[in-house]
């Protein structure tokens, strides 16, 4: 008889072959495994004609409430992830993390995540910086580093001016966050685009500090390369992405699904992606993350192009009179 | 009997025959492909050497046009002087300059002077798109001291060039060069 097959939408090193090989023995199944390297893949695999070919999906809260409103995901059982109970309290408040949850139901299953703190120079600070407004202070002018990117910009801009709601800004917030990203491209020495590419402008050009977009996997790439940083969570909140498993509507046998993002949430297969990855599991506190510090998981933005065409004049380097 | 020998010795013979064939086919084929990869691998050297030696003349034209250019007199001028009506003739006559070397030469985009005051704003600004020349003034000049073009530029001792890596523009404006090469 053909063995049940599971299969997986899933991120690299988020579904190692060894892990696989576990799974397919406990349960006696066979398990596929298609790995995308980018939202927008997902997104369109998600969206293959005929709908999803994929039983459990691996996605971030943002993507989770685009695909949720899209009508591509099934209800979870949390009695059927008995691995839920051995969460952080943080990950079991699923109603403070949007997109887990909707209309009282369990949709998504948080899983591994990455803060977007700040990422200093030892040698050039007394003590660690405590707010995201250290990006604008101009006794560190020209020794910044940023990231090229649209939607983070306006949200972390809106988090260092005390905006409640930075997924969210009103036409007034945007224009003022204009304002501050202008100061911000007068104080920073560059933007990057790759965390290799930062790494070495950190070190050549003896940055002070920057928007560490890739969290603490950029601060253990800058470490290894030789550089004395920490790692500094600011008093406003962080940017975090939050990866999490769901059930697609195409999911074949819901139970077995269910199974999976059980397993996920083993122990030992959770404590691989800190030791693997460089990334910070659901199970166990990180170091970088103190318990009481105000997270906001990324959301939809409140109109992602707009943003995005407001960052290309900010980057290109258009005066304040021009937008 | 005989006849059936004789068939199973003609038949031997054929598959023989078919199978010298074959082989040589085959070799002549493989023989053959070696060759054609060979011979196409050495035409595509030959091309990239060509492109190659093309390519670092252009860089090396290039840095001479700019050094030209570094060195006309009203350079200083709009340098030392931000305002006024003499540094003001000495923008035009300087964005005259760039769109003579822009007609010059169709494969350049872009001719400015960037200052180091002001976060790296355009001083001057000429333009160029499908051989039209066009200045930016203004309020559409930009601000540009967070690129590396600017910044490892300054860190060079006077009269040296700086050659960015080659990569697809994505600054934009008002006649822009977005989507281009850079």
């Amino acid at each position: 008889m053909a063995k049940d097959v599971l299969r997986v939408l899933a991120w690299p090193g988020y579904a190692d072959p060894d892990v696989v090989h576990d799974f397919e023995r406990r349960y006696q199944v066979s398990v596929e495994v298609t790995f995308v390297d980018s939202d927008e893949a997902l997104w369109a695999r998600m969206h293959a004609a005929g709908g999803p070919r994929f039983d459990v999906v691996a996605a971030n809260t943002a993507e989770m409430q685009r695909y949720h409103a899209a009508g591509l995901l099934l209800p979870l059982n949390p009695s059927l992830i008995p691995n839920l109970q051995r969460q952080l309290p943080r990950f079991r408040d699923r109603a403070g993390i949007p997109g887990l949850q909707q209309q009282g139901k369990l949709y998504a299953v948080p899983y591994t995540y990455s803060t977007m703190g700040i990422i200093y120079d030892k040698r050039q600070f007394a003590r660690p910086p405590d707010s995201m407004n250290v990006l604008w202070d101009p006794r560190y002018r020209h020794k910044v580093l940023d990231f090229n990117s649209g939607p983070h910009n306006f949200s972390f801009a809106a988090l260092a001016s005390g905006i409640a709601q930075p997924f969210r800004l009103d036409a007034a917030q945007q224009a003022a966050m204009v304002k501050r990203l202008i100061d911000l491209r007068r104080n920073v020495l560059t933007y990057y685009n790759l965390p290799e590419e930062a790494t070495e402008l950190f070190i050549r050009h003896k940055v002070a500090v920057m928007f560490g977009n890739y969290g603490t996997q950029q601060l253990n790439s800058l470490r290894q390369a030789g550089a004395d940083v920490g790692y500094a969570i600011p008093r406003e909140g962080v940017l975090a992405w939050l990866d999490c498993w769901a059930m697609t509507r195409a999911a074949r046998q819901p139970q077995l699904a269910q199974q999976w993002i059980n397993y996920m949430l083993e122990p030992s297969v959770s404590a691989l992606l800190p030791t693997r990855q460089g990334l910070a599991n659901t199970l166990s506190a990180s170091a970088d993350l103190p318990s009481g510090a105000r997270v906001l998981w990324l959301q939809p933005v409140e109109n992602a192009n707009r943003r995005e065409a407001l960052w290309q004049k900010i980057y290109s380097g258009d005066l304040p009179g021009s937008f | 009997m005989r006849s059936g020998l004789l068939f199973k010795l003609a038949l031997l013979l054929a598959i023989f025959g078919i199978l010298s064939s074959g082989i040589t086919g085959y070799y002549a084929y493989t023989a053959n492909r070696a060759m054609l990869v060979s011979a196409t691998q050495s035409d595509l050297l030959t091309a990239a050497r060509g492109v190659n030696r093309r390519m670092v003349q252009w860089e090396d034209e290039a840095a001479d046009d700019t050094l030209l250019l570094s060195r006309l007199v009203q350079v200083q001028v709009v340098i030392n002087q931000r305002n006024g009506s003499e540094a003001r003739r000495a923008r035009d006559e300087l964005a005259q300059a760039f769109a003579a070397m822009l007609a010059l030469h169709p494969e350049y985009l872009q001719v400015r002077l960037i200052g180091t005051a002001d976060n790296g704003l355009e001083l001057v600004r000429v333009d160029s798109r499908s051989g039209l020349t066009a200045r930016v003034d203004g309020g559409d000049l930009q601000e540009k001291g967070h690129f590396p073009y600017v910044f490892e530029t300054l860190a060079l001792p006077a009269g040296q060039i700086y050659q960015s890596s080659i990569e697809v523009n994505h600054e934009r404006s008002s006649h822009d060069a977005e989507g281009g090469p850079a």
